[in-house]
């Protein structure tokens, strides 16, 4: 896909996250859009334009996170690299395999930010932070998978595998 | 055809003279009677039918006349649409600048500036808010944020035009408060899902479902007396230095659209 409509893609994306869905949510949790949109890209169509989804959409969060500039993008660009390698799955046809993905890497992103977060002097409560947070935050990301990835595997096809240039 | 135009033009008219004769003497009215007893159902039929063309072309005519009357209407159901939420809108936001000013002449040593939720963190983890009004306006780090509801939380970053504000629901928040009814002091602090916990009472102090929880003003962060919430759950183990109080904040953070910031207080 052309990096600039990722970029205009990501960007809605992150506004998105952070205006409309906070009102919609319930229970004060909202999907992670943005991750689940770069991981998932990442795994149709491989590492390199996964990395720069990753790259785009973990900027877009931290410019509209309290989090330091950076680190969200450090986060969704270590796990691309990790999930990126399921593109070769024999299992990647199934919608098993990218739901089981996203239950990981939504929760793995999360667990992420707040071990940063501590590790730059924010006190963090482990124990109810999974069970209060990760926890239902994952699984409620892997139901808004549910009809999220079919659509991407429709962009996918009809975008068509580009050369990304820098 | 053939036969008629060998009958002379003196004949008809010498016919139709004496036709008009006999009318004038009334003497084919019976005649005239049984032509009109077997042309009325037929005239009365064809009338009919004259009628439902006409009234074919009416309707065709109506048709087109209801159309464009029906996309006039449609438009002004539109327009009053976008009118009605534009004034459901009006009403709301008219709602909370009440409540912003009967909290504003309830606490008349406050200096508020008013501000509008633009932005939510997007991270799950963190409970943070962006509002439309920075360092331009006056505010700075460490302002209280409240709503007529009670407290939100303190601003922790400022722009030009916006600035990022900390909920007390958020894991890194600690407000000094205190219990109305026993004055038992003790630190609120947020938790993990949005709520908040009050800790370090004293044991011996009473704690009780219900009781209402302020601000106590130690620290000087924050003005003494705003609402926090009130106590939902007590955990009191002897075995423990402190007891703790779950508290339901008054404010609802879900749907947060204006606060106000505290600018000065005495």
């Amino acid at each position: 896909m052309n990096p600039y409509a990722a970029v205009l893609l990501l960007t809605s994306a992150a506004l998105l996250q952070s205006s409309l869905l906070p009102h919609l949510s319930r229970g004060g949790l909202k999907p992670d859009l943005v991750v689940m949109l770069v991981i998932s890209w990442g795994l149709l169509r491989g590492v390199q334009e996964g990395l720069l989804w990753a790259f785009i959409g973990g900027l877009a969060l931290d410019l509209l996170s309290a989090t330091p500039l950076g680190l969200s993008a450090l986060i969704l660009t270590l796990l691309t690299l990790l999930t990126s390698l399921g593109q070769k799955s024999i299992y990647r046809t199934s919608i098993l395999f990218p739901l089981a993905v996203i239950f990981l890497a939504t929760f793995g992103y999360n667990l992420a930010l707040l071990l940063g977060w501590q590790l730059l002097g924010r006190p963090a409560l482990w124990g109810e932070t999974f069970l209060e947070v990760l926890l239902p935050t994952g699984l409620l990301n892997t139901l808004v998978m549910l009809p999220l990835y079919p659509l991407l595997s429709w962009l996918h096809r009809r975008t068509g595998p580009e050369r990304v240039e820098w | 055809m053939s036969r008629l135009k060998g009958i002379p033009a003196a004949l008809l008219l010498l016919f139709i003279l004496a036709f008009l004769a006999l009318e004038v003497t009334h003497l084919l009215k019976p005649v005239e009677n049984v032509v009109a007893q077997l042309f009325f159902p037929l005239q009365r039929s064809l009338d009919s039918l004259g009628e439902r063309f006409t009234n074919v072309g009416r309707h065709f005519q109506d048709l087109e006349t209801l159309r464009s009357q029906n996309e006039e209407l449609q438009k002004l159901v539109d327009q009053l649409v976008i009118e009605n939420i534009r004034l459901r809108e009006a009403e709301i936001e008219n709602i909370t600048l009440r409540q912003q000013l009967a909290f504003k002449e309830a606490n008349p040593d406050y200096q508020l500036v008013s501000a509008q939720v633009i932005g939510h963190d997007p991270s799950n983890v963190l409970e943070y808010i962006t509002i439309d009004r920075g360092s331009g306006d006056g505010i700075a780090v460490g302002m209280p944020v409240v709503t007529s509801q009670g407290l939100v939380g303190r601003v922790v970053e400022t722009y030009p035009r916006s600035s990022r504000v900390l909920f007390i629901t958020d894991a890194s928040s600690s407000v000094n408060a205190l219990i109305q009814n026993s004055r038992a002091t003790g630190v609120v602090q947020g938790k993990p899902g949005g709520g908040v916990v009050m800790r370090y009472i004293q044991q011996g102090e009473e704690v009780k479902v219900g009781d209402l929880i302020l601000t106590s003003g130690l620290g000087g962060n924050f003005p003494r007396r705003l609402v926090i919430g009130q106590v939902t759950a007590v955990r009191q183990k002897d075995i423990e230095l402190f007891q703790e109080a779950e508290i339901e904040p008054t404010v609802d953070f879900g749907h947060l659209e204006m606060v106000m910031i505290i600018t000065d207080f005495e």
